[in-house]
């Protein structure tokens, strides 16, 4: 149980403040989990800007959210080097990132109080993209943070303790399974095209895969050391459905792949892995929408959801196998725990830890958790965040799996590329 | 829920008692009244505008019941938690700032959404601003349905400045979470309904009375009923079917004893969220699924009533009454009626689960409700987290069974007009106490040997019944003691308990307490 009532929350300092490119009052992603998570801990963050595209979004947000601190933008530049700003919150489309982010990291240069970047996963279309932005930034010299927020699910973090308290024994095999949502064989008529196009850099394998697979190195503690990948496209063209789900007799194409089959092995105990990932519609009908299957020599550990994305959703995790603490030899019976949170709100919730988590390194708030100053990534640490590392690792591994279906061949995983030093120095 | 006034001469005021200025309240109010408008004033610089306060409750017999809809003796203590509240005005962004006299809380500020919406609690996290958000929730919950045309969609609550002094020891089983948790409804309906709107004791028990759940802790009403509830010099007789409903009463006029109850803090810290998936979450599954055991085994179907929405013991006790003995109603509460079905129920759990004296594993729970191991574990264990080996069934169910049948023996003898001797109400009250505590021990496994051994201290000088309270597994105990001898009591527990425990810094008079039975809930006006 993760203990709070003495980590205090309101600092001696100023709150951190932040700029936000991509929060909108009526639409989008950060509306419904950043902007809850940061209300929750107005304590120690604090919006001081808006960018959008137009400023009159910017002013119509900032005046339906009352941030009545906030100043509006509409221009990166100007946005950039805003000096009343410490934290940048980036959460718009993957396809726009790069050339924002850029362009952040230009104007920037002298502005002394932009210390960290927060940017939605992923962090670029592709694998060239993403190590562009993690030079960028290296460059740049500041603290980066990537909403890979399934590591901080707390049903992620208790299967991870099993795991890493030795109560599944070795890990003998996996299995997982898996929903995209979208790239099934309908689609509805407001969705962005963007996310049917392979070159966006958004689809099944980035984001339901990308998400998941960082959650199963981060549970096991293992990156991987050699991988298969297969990736189909067997629905060029999809039905439009309306706001009541009902076919508007209308098609759209699609570039985007909609089934992934995965398998590899885990670096620490050569762990095969079978993953495979369906696009979207129909939904299985026998089947939870999302499983993640861990065997072991002691016990077996297993995290079910209804909806396919581990990193947002409402989980119940099984777990069979040894007692949680030391003592296994007072009882020959097995150890059952189902741990499902019925209140949970995992959208929000999720994010909200990772604000925690900056706010715990920044204020130095919780003594437990310190993390050294300079830490350049998470890896398979408990506390703290991922970075733009994690990211990138998450990157190599995806861009392995494309190389693969194209060359038809098992490849063995490269080193990251990754700078020793990391980002920070 | 319903308070009744059967049982008492006094005339019991229906809504939660509103003083104007600390001046006029009770003596024994005034100081923690006065502490917490002054440390309210040193945080924020300027003065409240109410103090609201709950007090903590002992449950004198009836332990681990009330999730299953049975019967229970508690009474509020002197012990409250009291939330001095400034409302700020609705010109500024609604937020909350929570300040605790107690270090181990530190300061926490949020702010409540813009919409209106419901504020979310993440059960994962222990956290004391939780507890906080449980009763601003069911108090928001309440507003709008309470006052539908002003709190429509959209309108969100006051901010409000809050300061907390908790006289009740956090986990110590004295329920200061629900104490907490009835200061702080209290507090969110005052700071938003206004001075003039009398907030009714029915409702505010109502609506608090699952609160915790938000928390992730499966409990029943007792706690909440007994703080909100509270009458001077009453004990409570709650009831939970058919409908949740507390009922004071004062104890029995002995010739020449007075009697007293001495509560002694065994220091062992027992907090039932952090635990709660191998005790308190793991107790409510297995007795849910007890009752469905015996349900399956006689053939009876139960009504998805109680916490987990699978049937309770008490529900299988009507079901199987209404099956084989031709009862048309369930049982009503009648004592002598009560007494009887309680008892056939320890015969058929004595038939039906006897032979699995060393529990049940998953498999032979799935094969006892007839479903497999997959619809089990979706049906009873994903409510709550819990962990566990084996579920004892044959041991929780016939502590349920038995301890109900305790609580009607013990309200028999408070209602008792008169006694031979006094040592006979002592005797036979201490009895049933005792019979409690070794059932607790021994058959529901929440105690634990610091609770023992004070027991066994305090009935060696003078006590004539002593058993744990609250959910156990440390926390408080509760002694019966007539008012001649609790000094005497008292020293012995100095000297033999605490005097070989590092007392942290504490005094003697913070971990025993001499109480009668207290005020419930009330709010200090009138300060701003």
């Amino acid at each position: 149980m993760n203990k709070r009532s003495s980590v205090s929350t309101v600092p001696g300092t100023s709150p951190l403040r932040v700029g936000f490119i991509g929060l909108s009052a009526n639409k989008g992603w950060a509306i419904k989990s950043h902007y809850p998570a940061l209300l929750q801990v107005s304590s120690q963050f604090q919006i001081t800007a808006v960018l959008d595209v137009d400023l009159e979004a910017s002013k119509a947000t900032i005046e339906k959210l009352k941030l009545v601190r906030a100043k509006p933008f509409e221009d990166v530049k100007q946005f950039a080097q805003y000096e009343n700003v410490d934290l940048i919150v980036v959460s718009i489309n993957v396809p726009n990132f790069y050339k924002v982010v850029a362009d952040l990291f230009k104007y920037s240069q002298g502005n002394a109080s932009f210390r960290y970047l927060f940017a939605e996963w992923s962090i670029g279309r592709n694998l060239q993209e993403a190590q562009e932005v993690y030079r960028l930034a290296s460059l740049r010299g500041i603290r980066t943070i990537v909403s890979l927020q399934g590591r901080k699910s707390p049903y992620v973090l208790r299967a991870k303790e099993l795991v890493s308290q030795g109560c599944i024994g070795e890990i003998n095999s996996i299995e997982i399974a898996a929903i995209g949502g979208f790239y099934g064989y309908e689609r509805p008529y407001k969705s962005p095209d963007y996310l049917y196009d392979a070159e966006s850099g958004v689809n099944l394998v980035s984001q339901a895969f990308g998400h998941t697979i960082d959650i199963l190195q981060y549970i096991t503690g293992s990156y991987f050391s050699e991988v298969n990948g297969m990736i189909f496209n067997n629905i060029p063209k999809q039905r439009l459905i309306d706001e009541r789900n009902k076919s508007m007799d209308q098609e759209k194409p699609k570039s985007a792949p909609d089934h992934l089959l995965f398998q590899g092995t885990l670096e620490t105990g050569n762990v095969p892995v079978s993953c495979s990932f369906k696009g979207g519609t129909p939904v299985k009908k026998f089947t939870k929408n999302l499983v993640i299957d861990i065997h072991g020599t002691k016990g077996d550990l297993k995290l079910e959801g209804d909806a396919g994305f581990a990193e947002m959703s409402n989980l119940v995790l099984y777990f069979c196998g040894q007692k949680p603490d030391e003592d296994h030899s007072t009882s020959s019976a097995e150890t059952m725990e189902v741990y499902h949170l019925r209140n949970y709100n995992s959208i929000v919730g999720n994010i909200l830890r990772i604000y925690e988590a900056i706010a715990d390194h920044h204020f130095k708030a919780n003594p437990s958790r310190k993390l050294p100053d300079d830490f350049s990534k998470q890896g398979f640490e408990f506390g703290g965040f991922p970075t733009f590392t994690d990211a990138l690792v998450v990157h190599n591994l995806i861009d392995v799996v494309l190389r693969s279906h194209y060359q038809k061949a098992t490849l063995p995983v490269p080193k990251p590329p990754i700078d020793d030093d990391g980002p920070d120095t | 829920m319903i308070l009744s006034n059967e049982l008492t001469k006094h005339q019991l005021a229906m809504s939660v008692p509103s003083f104007h200025g600390a001046e006029v309240l009770p003596v024994k109010l005034q100081k923690q009244v006065n502490d917490v408008i002054g440390e309210f004033k040193t945080a924020y610089g300027h003065g409240p505008d109410f103090v609201t306060r709950s007090p903590g409750r002992v449950n004198l017999i009836g332990d681990h019941i009330d999730y299953v809809d049975f019967s229970v003796l508690p009474m509020a203590i002197d012990n409250a938690v009291a939330c001095a509240v400034r409302v700020l005005p609705n010109t500024e962004i609604p937020s909350v700032t929570l300040i605790n006299s107690d270090p181990r809380f530190a300061q926490r500020r949020f702010d409540l959404p813009l919409d209106g919406s419901d504020i979310s609690i993440d059960p994962s996290v222990s956290d004391w601003s939780n507890y906080f958000k449980c009763g601003l929730l069911v108090a928001q919950q309440y507003l709008k349905m309470r006052f539908a045309d002003e709190f429509t969609p959209g309108r969100t609550l006051s901010g409000i400045e809050v300061f907390v002094n908790g006289k009740v020891f956090t986990g110590g089983g004295l329920s200061s979470s629900a104490a907490f948790i009835c200061a702080v409804a209290l507090a969110v309906i005052r700071a938003n309904a206004g001075p003039k709107f009398e907030v009714p004791k029915q409702e505010l028990t109502q609506i608090t009375a699952k609160a915790e759940h938000y928390v992730g802790v499966n409990n029943g009403g007792m706690d909440q009923a007994a703080s909100v509830c509270g009458e001077i010099d009453h004990a409570l007789y709650v009831e939970f079917k058919p409908e949740l409903k507390a009922t004071p009463f004062m104890f029995p006029k002995l010739k020449n004893a007075e009697v007293q109850f001495i509560i002694a803090n065994t220091m062992v810290l027992s907090n039932k969220v952090e635990t709660a998936p191998t005790n308190y979450n793991l107790r409510v599954v297995e007795v849910t699924v007890a009752a469905n055991v015996l349900a399956t085994k006689y053939g009876v179907v139960l009504e998805r009533v109680g916490n987990l929405e699978k049937g309770t013991l008490r529900e299988f006790m009507d079901a199987y009454h209404a099956r084989y003995h031709g009862a048309t109603e369930a049982w009503s509460g009648d004592i002598e009626e009560g007494i009887s079905r309680l008892t056939k129920m320890l015969q058929l759990v004595e038939d039906t689960m006897s032979g699995y004296s060393s529990g049940y594993t998953v498999q032979q729970a799935s094969e006892a409700v007839g479903t497999s191991m997959q619809e089990f574990a979706r049906d009873y264990l994903t409510d709550f987290p819990v962990r566990f080996q084996v579920l004892k069934l044959y041991q929780r169910t016939k502590h349920v069974y038995s301890e109900a049948l305790r609580v009607l023996e013990a309200l028999k003898l408070m209602l008792r007009k008169s006694f031979a001797a006094d040592a006979e109400f002592f005797d036979s009250f201490g009895q049933l106490m005792n019979a409690s505590q070794k059932s607790c021990d021994e058959l529901y496994e929440c105690s634990c040997p610091e609770t023992d051994e004070i027991c066994k201290i305090a009935r060696a000088n003078g006590a004539y019944g002593s058993r744990l309270t609250g959910a156990g597994w440390g926390g408080c105990t509760v002694h019966l003691v007539p008012r001649s001898k609790v000094n005497e009591v008292t020293q012995a527990l100095v000297e033999q308990y605490y005097a070989k425990r590092d007392m942290n810094g504490q005094t003697f008079d913070d971990v025993i307490l001499v109480s009668r039975p207290a005020l419930g809930s009330c709010i200090v006006d009138g300060l701003g």
